[in-house]
């Protein structure tokens, strides 16, 4: 049932809005001043219709809209001034303060059905657009732009807590570039695709997109991340790890994940990965240091004959 | 009440109105689709009446009080007030009625919004008498 708040001061107001609505099929909150919608817009699994009266008390409705547009964080809320209101000046002031459409009271029922529809159409688009933005489309796994801002979100954390430990898994295939010259990319986008299924199957998944790692270690509340970099590079970032030896628990079970053979085009294929490892401590002095870090180690696993992890160990800088 | 109404002030008169507008034909229509959820079509016409006087008034005062009119005097605001009050008692008429004879359907509610549209009306007759007054919406 979709949701929808109807934000107005007048109690009779929100009744006939709410009446219309609910019958319609919706799920409706209502609010009787402006202070009150912005926090039922700003819930985590808040209406993301809301159809606001212009003069409330606390916030008016343009206010209302000016706050909500002012939020990058959140998913795109459709939001409709509903007002007595109707002059010009008003109708282009409140699409100024960030509404999607206006209508003036009276409205006609069927008319704010239809609007309303329309405003579910947009919701849809935008969803498809934030998804796609942030998903790679071979394996919808997150892509490479989601992993650095999960990254970023991480590195920032360490500032808050001294003890958050992370780690980031960088997984390269093994002659994959073999696969695609003698298969064909089609074949190589098929792999790909298995491989991903495999690495999601090593963790645990808590929702659509962002996937738990199970450590069935001592990893605690965790909120890891698998995204695919591109080409046939895939990295796990490890939140809040107890020890190191978590992350190379992990790469482990990936690597024995990696054992059976895959098959793509009709034909059995033994792919095996490399795997760099890098745990934050002082010497990541930036959020992408980390991910070179554990780059460079897969990059080691890889001179080593491929097919084995390898945690990275900073370069011992001679003494002079 | 100043005796010319301008910019705001006339914008706030004219959306003023619209609130108890607002409040009578939703709330007719609100009543005729419980007179037809609830198979009593005959009390469906009487309602519609209504519903269809809220949009007269509705229409009325968008021409009485267009939104590109730049002031209103005195002696205007007397004119439409004059113009609106036999519609508006019309209409206040047919709601006492029903009232009266109880011919609506949803019970103690629909009393409820039958009472809601009685008041609106005479909340249009206060607001043409006093001029701009009263809450914005």
């Amino acid at each position: 049932m979709t949701k929808i708040l109807v934000a107005d001061d007048d109690p009779l107001a929100r009744q006939l809005t709410g009446r219309v609505l609910t019958r319609a099929g919706y799920q409706v909150f209502t609010a009787e001043d402006g202070l009150q919608a912005l926090e039922y817009l700003t819930r985590k699994d808040g209406p993301r219709l809301a159809l606001l009266d212009w003069t409330m008390p606390g916030l008016d409705g343009p206010g209302v809209c000016r706050k909500m547009r002012a939020l990058a964080e959140q998913p795109y809320t459709y939001l409709i001034l509903l007002t007595s209101r109707e002059s010009k000046e008003d109708t282009i002031s409140g699409f100024e303060a960030g509404a999607d459409d206006y209508i003036t009271k009276p409205c006609d029922a069927e008319e704010l059905k239809a609007r309303l529809r329309a405003g579910q159409r947009i919701l849809q688009l935008q969803d498809k657009l934030y998804h796609d933005a942030r998903h790679d489309p071979l394996t919808q796994l997150p892509n490479r732009a989601w992993f650095l801002k999960k990254l970023n979100d991480c590195f920032a954390r360490t500032r808050e807590r001294h003890d958050f430990l992370y780690a980031v898994l960088f997984l390269d295939l093994d002659r994959f570039k073999c696969v695609n010259d003698t298969l064909g990319h089609s074949a190589g986008d098929e792999l790909i695709i298995a491989v991903a299924e495999r690495l999601t199957g090593c963790t645990r998944q808590d929702d659509a997109v962002a996937r738990a790692v199970d450590f069935n270690g001592p990893a605690r509340g965790s909120d890891d991340f698998l995204a695919r970099m591109g080409g046939d590079e895939f990295t796990i970032l490890l939140e809040d790890i107890g020890t190191p030896a978590d992350a190379a628990f992990v790469a482990e079970r990936i690597q024995r994940s990696m054992a059976a053979p895959f098959t793509i085009a009709g034909q059995q294929l033994e792919i095996s990965a490399s795997i760099g490892i890098a745990v934050s401590g002082p010497e990541v002095k930036k959020a992408e240091d980390i991910l070179r870090f554990a780059d460079m180690a897969m990059y080691q696993s890889k001179a080593c004959g491929g097919h084995q992890s390898r945690q990275f160990a900073e370069p011992v800088t001679p003494a002079v | 009440m100043p005796d010319v109404l301008a910019g705001e002030p006339l914008r706030h008169f004219r959306h003023e109105l619209r609130t108890p507008l607002n409040h009578i034909i939703g709330f007719a229509g609100i009543l005729i689709d419980d007179a037809e959820e609830a198979g009593r079509g005959a009390l469906v016409a009487p309602l519609r009446e209504i519903h269809a006087g809220g949009l007269g008034l509705l229409e009325a005062m968008q021409a009485a009080l267009p939104p590109d009119m730049e002031s209103l005097d005195r002696a205007q605001l007397g004119q439409i007030a004059e113009a609106l009050r036999p519609r508006i008692e019309e209409l206040l008429g047919r709601c006492r009625s029903l009232e009266q004879t109880g011919a609506y359907a949803g019970g103690e509610e629909g009393l409820e919004h039958l009472q809601t549209i009685t008041w609106a009306l005479g909340e249009m007759t206060n607001i043409l008498t006093r001029g701009m007054t009263g809450p914005e919406s």
